[in-house]
């Protein structure tokens, strides 16, 4: 099993170390968090200063964020051809099947569609089976899916490590699971954005922020809830540290550590 | 523009048309797909009160639709199929396909690939749970035959045009009334309706749950400085309000934009016929007038503060950009 480690923020490469064989970096959920030129450059050195894979993760993009996109790609090919690129916007796999060819495309866990709402687990074992099923399974289950990811140069998806648990496998793709956060919901309307001016309390809508979500994380307690729900930035999770059985069965051939909110 | 009603009742579909509306949508949902998969809806709405419940009733109100020359598209946007849902799913399209609706609205790149192989003539719009946030993405879905792109809530006016600008031959339709999701619709994994009305903390959207809210922070930034009234407000505020997203009428008319969503699959016919009545009359407004934006937008909200009877407020307002 390879085991890679996830950061956002270049500080956190003090998480690295020797059992990691790759280096996950970039952000899932939010334009204005894609790291600057020089942090990819360093961290482009430092995966070569350390002989470690390489795998870039990009959020959902508007245009003006593609434009910013496509120059760390440039900058990427360039210094390290061959690594991987996280695509959670099937607009990014269009550009790096168009324009990058030494990139290789992985499909992010925002586009394998799982419910991950916890407050599942509190009915799954009442759910008629073919429900339960339901929720435990996934459209990666639907081999003209998988067939069109693979034409697609995509070999690889990422998984989160959701509570109800997975059963289904994968037709020619392998996969990833995070751990120990999952993701749950992300919005582009972030309550973490200005979230300590309370003139702008009602301020809901896409305005410019000062990376609050570096500062502040949010905990949501509810009854219904087996588990906190962490909002950090504009996207919640759930912590899940236990790992699932039969990952093999399912085609789970990487582990992706988390050791903060990769926010 | 046209303007896009939602309907669930056969009754209701003349009375829409009537009121203004130019395309309709619907979602049916049947009593051997419900039993099987209660709440894994078929169409993102696992309740009875917003589908019909037969392809008959489907069929009546497809009749009633295309005597008065107007099309009805059908929801199958749900966020996944599993492969275990494909015979049902293949059966079901055949049918609606036999009676001739005019247009299936997908969500699935799974499903969206297999009506692509059954070769199928009608039309296929991808739906807003198809995340797209860019011309890119667009021109994704158009090479897989999509013929229309609903763009998701979260753009803004601006990010709305860049697409419209750099995308050909594709029809875009936008949101303009009702339901604000907080949340990415697309990439929103909460699941709706696990229960009835009857035991609320599974019915409620998981977005508008109570919630004990706590918060870490580091030294720098006291935690006293949050504002938590902000941390609330989905909770405080319905998302099934009357959100609106009007005032941008002005800009989505200039920019080309081919249809208007209104949600609200469940809502009671005098609700559909008011919002597709308030679209309607400032449609017939900006074309007979040719106001100037500023004109325009006071025409709006007047017009708003009237049918609904409230303020023009940010967290309600789809692009509030118009509004700060």
């Amino acid at each position: 099993m390879e085991r890679a480690i996830f950061i956002s923020n270049p500080n956190n490469l003090k998480y690295f170390g020797d059992d990691f064989s790759r280096l996950y970096f970039g952000n899932e959920f939010c334009e204005s968090l894609i790291p600057s030129f020089t942090e990819v450059k360093n961290i482009l050195d430092f995966t070569l200063e350390n002989n470690v894979d390489f795998t870039f993760v990009t959020p959902y993009i508007t245009n003006a964020g593609l434009k910013n996109l496509e120059m760390l790609l440039e900058k990427i090919v360039l210094v390290k051809p061959g690594s991987e690129v996280v695509f959670n916007d099937y607009g990014v796999l269009r550009i790096l099947n168009k324009r990058y060819s030494r990139l290789v495309p992985v499909m992010g866990r925002l586009l394998n569609r799982m419910k991950r709402g916890p407050r599942l687990m509190m009915v799954i074992d009442k759910l008629p089976q073919t429900t339960a099923e339901y929720f435990r399974s996934s459209n990666l289950s639907v081999p003209i899916l998988c067939r069109f990811l693979n034409e697609n140069r995509v070999r690889r998806v990422e998984l989160d490590n959701v509570l109800q648990g997975i059963d289904f496998i994968l037709d020619d793709l392998e996969a990833s699971l995070y751990v120990p956060f999952a993701y749950v919901t992300t919005t582009r309307f972030c309550l973490a954005n200005s979230c300590d001016i309370p003139e702008k309390s009602e301020m809901i809508g896409i305005f410019p922020c000062k990376k609050e979500c570096k500062t502040y994380t949010f905990y949501l307690r509810n009854e219904i809830m087996p588990v906190i729900l962490i909002r950090k930035g504009n996207s919640i999770f759930f912590r899940n540290d236990s790992l699932p059985e039969n990952m093999e069965k399912i085609g789970i051939t990487r582990i992706v550590i988390e050791p903060e909110i990769p926010m | 523009m046209k303007i896009l009603s939602p309907v669930d009742k056969v009754e209701e579909v003349e009375k829409v048309i009537d009121a203004g509306a130019d395309e309709l949508y619907c979602g049916v949902l049947t009593s051997d797909w419900h039993s099987k998969y209660i709440a894994g809806s078929i169409n993102r709405r696992p309740g009875g009160r917003a589908n019909f419940t037969t392809i008959d009733d489907l069929k009546e109100c497809i009749s009633i639709a295309h005597y008065r020359s107007i099309p009805i598209f059908l929801t199958l946007n749900e966020h996944y199929y599993t492969e275990k849902q494909y015979p049902f799913l293949i059966d079901f399209v055949q049918k609606v396909l036999d009676i001739n609706v005019d247009a299936l609205i997908v969500a699935d790149l799974a499903l969206l690939l297999t009506l692509r192989k059954m070769r199928i003539d009608t039309k296929i719009i991808i739906s807003t749970g198809g995340h797209i946030f860019n011309s890119e993405a667009v021109q994704f879905y158009q090479d897989l035959g999509a013929s229309r792109i609903i763009l998701p809530r979260h753009l803004t006016i601006e990010e709305i045009k860049n697409i419209r600008d750099n995308v050909e031959e594709i029809e875009l339709e936008v949101f303009i009334l009702n339901s604000r999701c907080p949340n990415i619709d697309g990439f929103c994994t909460f699941q709706h309706g696990l229960a009835d009305e009857s035991f609320e903390l599974l019915h409620k959207n998981a977005c508008m749950l109570h919630y004990d809210i706590s918060a870490t922070t580091d030294i720098n930034y006291p935690l006293d400085q949050i504002s938590w009234e902000r941390q609330y407000i989905w909770e405080m505020i319905h998302v099934d309000d009357y959100p609106c997203g009007a005032c941008a009428l002005y800009e989505f008319n200039e920019m080309g934009i081919t249809s208007l969503k209104i949600v609200g699959r469940g809502n009671p016919t005098p609700r559909k016929i008011a919002d597709v009545v308030f679209i309607r009359t400032l449609l017939d407004f900006l074309e007979a007038e040719k106001p100037t934006k500023d004109q325009f937008r006071k025409v709006v909200r007047k017009l708003y503060n009237n049918i609904y009877k409230r303020p023009c407020r940010v967290p309600m307002c789809y692009y509030p950009e118009v509004l700060v």
